[in-house]
């Protein structure tokens, strides 16, 4: 359980998936506008991403290993997430109407959030089991939730300061980005190995 | 649009709609594999290599492809070029596999990829896709050589491997770690948003001037 | 119209999977063999680099044809055919201080600053981290009394003096002002944590759960354990053992090469690590690596004691040294029955 808990807190804050290892910096500076749009962003790629780490885990150990598929992993896993994404769509329309509409706008730039194609990647190469996995995407979900708000408050704050015309807009947001990943590493420390 | 001159569909990609300063995409491999320029070079020719070979093949098909599958269909070609490289990588240059790592298989979900096939490709000739391709790779092997060079140098004093700076430099290891990517990037965009405001000006205060003159 | 367009879909999206599967499928026939053969080679390198040139390097297959070998190599030595690694070995200093005295090609009063030179042994200086090899060489003489001639002091281990001093010199003065803090001067974050952890990751025994992993495939990674002889005029004169042990940041997966007697070590290389950029990355380096060289077998690798740890990377450090004691453990069961204990 204590590992667990470090593998979750390693994914969501030590090695935290948008300030760390540089995934999901597409939607980390298109969607961090503002607060409420980005924590919808952030639920939503947290849920997909538990999902397609499920499946993939299932797909990779019960079908390319054993038949020593293992060089179709990044196309099997890519249709997957798009296949999932776009399944994920179509139950939200049809039973919670409110939360798609809600989510919805989101659910297609998930396909090519490189946050979600690189956990299922990644927890491959790190021969994570099932319920690691499942972790690991729950942590890495959520901290890329935390990071997408929290820039998304500062940026909120950001709009009435008087910023040089050159850096508005994204120059900016990446040099905030920046010194936000300074403050995430402080994290490093806590994990013993 | 045919119509068109050739060359601009190459030069576009270089500067004007430069994919990591001015559109801001593909940030991911830009800021992760940016740590020498070494890494920034491999990580763009094999980028390039993927977007024109995709965008090639989805001109190609763009008339037998239905629309209501194009995604799919995009990322199945886009994935097939991913998987040669990253077997080619493996297998020739494993070095540089290992330094890339997880980055290569991203290239599928690398929003220039699949962004120029669905804005470009699917709409125009083979030889318009392939050069708007080539010129979308060498912008973004460019900016990424550029940054990672900029990294390179203040984190190991050294370019391409090779030392710049003497014994007596210290290196600033922040800038060969993750908040040093965000924060140069950051500033090379603002260098560029800076030089096109300027050129936008500069532009307008001639139109302004000739008017005045013509008057 | 519409069940045309659907149609049309499907046969479509088949035709583009069906043939990318098929390119994919020759891709992998073509490149996985060199994938494989590259993956080997690469061992092979560094086996060439660590054992002793122009003898000839093969990978061990046979534990008895390699046992009988080692046991060869041992009794012409004058030494027990059983090669017994033991973990336990005693704290060298004792040795180091009653011996060194007899050291006759060294020239330099070791015991006199020796003494020195073990208290200020863990103290590191942000500035000077790695620079103590002369201290660490001054290890093996001592657990290595047995083998005293097949030592050879190269010219280069000799300590040069100047240096020496200066940073007696300038360990003495830290000493003093970090004697009441840990027993590190560093400020880095792991170093702390590190102690607290201490208890927890016993370097002498590396847990059993660190390659717990690695018994799903893990074919295309680099081999966890893995054994290459040097022959050189039909005799053994090195052994290199591949191991592989969790660090800080992921896997450490290091060669450990030793002489034919298996009594020293030859050298060691980091072949894969995923350690912090510009700290724990830093076991790679020369500095740390070279720490190892003509060490004695026996040896606990203990960091802060034996070798000099890379400074405000601990863990990783610790990794190493993990990673060589599984090599030891792991070649002392593969002599006994050819199999491997731990991982592989």
């Amino acid at each position: 359980m204590p590992k667990l808990l470090l593998l979750f807190i390693s994914s969501a804050v030590v090695n935290n998936f948008v300030l760390a290892r540089f995934l999901g910096n597409c939607p980390f500076l298109g969607v961090s506008k503002e607060i409420k749009t980005s924590l919808g962003m952030g639920v939503a790629t947290t849920f997909v991403m538990v999902m397609s780490g499920i499946v993939t885990w299932l797909l990779n150990h019960y079908i390319l290993i054993p038949f020593e598929l293992e060089y179709m992993q990044t196309i099997v896993f890519i249709l997957t997430i798009a296949t999932l994404v776009q399944f994920v769509e179509m139950v939200m329309k049809k039973n919670t109407p409110a939360l798609h509409r809600a989510l919805g706008i989101f659910l297609p730039l998930i396909t090519t959030n490189c946050a979600v194609l690189g956990l299922a990647v990644m927890a491959v190469r790190e021969n994570y089991s099932f319920i690691e996995t499942v972790v690991f995407a729950l942590g890495g979900g959520v901290g890329f939730s935390l990071a997408l708000a929290l820039m998304a408050g500062i940026r909120e704050d950001m709009k009435e300061d008087l910023i040089p015309e050159a850096f508005r807009g994204p120059a900016i947001a990446l040099i905030t980005a920046g010194i936000m990943a300074m403050a995430f590493m402080g994290f490093t420390g806590i994990l013993p190995s | 649009m045919a119509k068109r001159n050739l060359g601009h569909e190459f030069i576009k990609g270089l500067w004007e709609e430069h994919p990591n300063f001015v559109m801001l995409i593909g940030l991911c491999p830009t800021l992760a594999v940016s740590t020498t320029a070494m890494n920034g070079l491999a990580m763009g020719i094999a980028t390039t290599f993927v977007i024109v070979m995709s965008n090639i093949l989805i001109s190609l098909l763009r008339k037998v492809i239905p629309d209501e599958v194009r995604l799919p269909s995009y990322i199945i070609v886009v994935a097939t070029f991913v998987t040669i490289v990253d077997l080619a990588l493996k297998a020739y240059f494993p070095d540089i596999y290992r330094l890339l790592g997880i980055f290569i298989p991203l290239i599928v979900v690398n929003c220039i990829v699949l962004g120029r096939a669905e804005a470009f490709a699917s709409r125009n000739g083979v030889v318009a896709s392939a050069l708007d391709g080539l010129g979308m790779g060498v912008g973004f092997t460019w900016g990424l050589v550029l940054l990672s060079a900029i990294r390179e140098l203040l984190a190991k004093g050294a370019i391409f491997g090779y030392t710049v700076f003497g014994e007596g430099f210290h290196p600033i290891q922040i800038f060969g770690q993750a908040p040093g990517a965000f924060i140069i990037l950051g500033f090379l965009v603002a260098l560029v948003n800076f030089l096109n405001i300027n050129a936008k000006r500069k532009r307008e205060l001639k139109k302004i001037s000739d008017r005045t003159l013509a008057a | 119209m519409k069940k045309n367009s659907i149609a049309r879909m499907v046969i479509v999206l088949m035709a583009i999977s069906l043939v990318s599967g098929a390119i994919l499928t020759l891709a992998n026939e073509k490149f996985s063999p060199i994938i494989k053969a590259r993956e080997s080679d690469k061992m092979r390198i560094v086996a060439e680099k660590l054992l002793p040139e122009g003898s000839q390097i093969t990978k061990v297959t046979n534990y008895k044809e390699l046992k009988s070998l080692v046991e060869s190599v041992r009794q012409e030595n004058g030494l027990n055919a059983e090669w017994k690694w033991d973990p336990d070995a005693k704290p060298l200093e004792s040795v180091a201080k009653a011996e060194s005295k007899d050291e006759p090609e060294v020239d330099i009063d070791w015991s006199a600053w020796g003494l020195e030179g073990l208290d200020e042994e863990e103290i590191t200086t942000p500035e000077e981290e790695t620079v103590t090899e002369p201290e660490v060489e001054e290890f093996n003489w001592a657990d290595f009394g047995i083998e005293v001639d097949d030592v050879s002091v190269g010219p280069e281990e000799e300590p040069d003096t100047d240096d020496y001093d200066l940073e007696a010199l300038f360990a003495a003065d830290v000493d003093v002002n970090t004697k009441t803090t840990n027993d590190t001067s560093e400020s880095s974050d792991d170093y702390d944590l590190d102690s607290l952890f201490a208890t927890e990751v016993d370097v002498s025994k590396p847990e059993e759960s660190a390659l717990g992993t690695s018994d799903e495939p893990a074919a295309e990674k680099t081999p966890a354990f893995e054994i290459y002889q040097a022959i050189s005029g039909g005799k053994l004169v090195g052994v290199a053992v591949i191991s592989k042990a969790k660090g800080y940041g992921g896997d450490i997966v290091l060669m450990l090469a030793l002489e034919g007697t298996l009594e020293r070590v030859l050298g060691i290389d980091v072949l894969q690590q995923s350690e912090t950029a510009g700290l724990g990355s830093l076991i790679t380096g020369e500095k740390f690596t070279s720490q190892f060289t003509d060490k004695a077998v026996g040896n606990p690798y203990e960091v802060g004691k034996d070798i000099q740890g890379v400074a405000g990377a601990t863990i990783s450090s610790k990794g190493v040294a993990s990673a060589l004691q599984k090599a030891l453990k792991n070649l002392e069961q593969f002599l006994i029955d050819g199999t491997v204990k731990e991982g592989a």
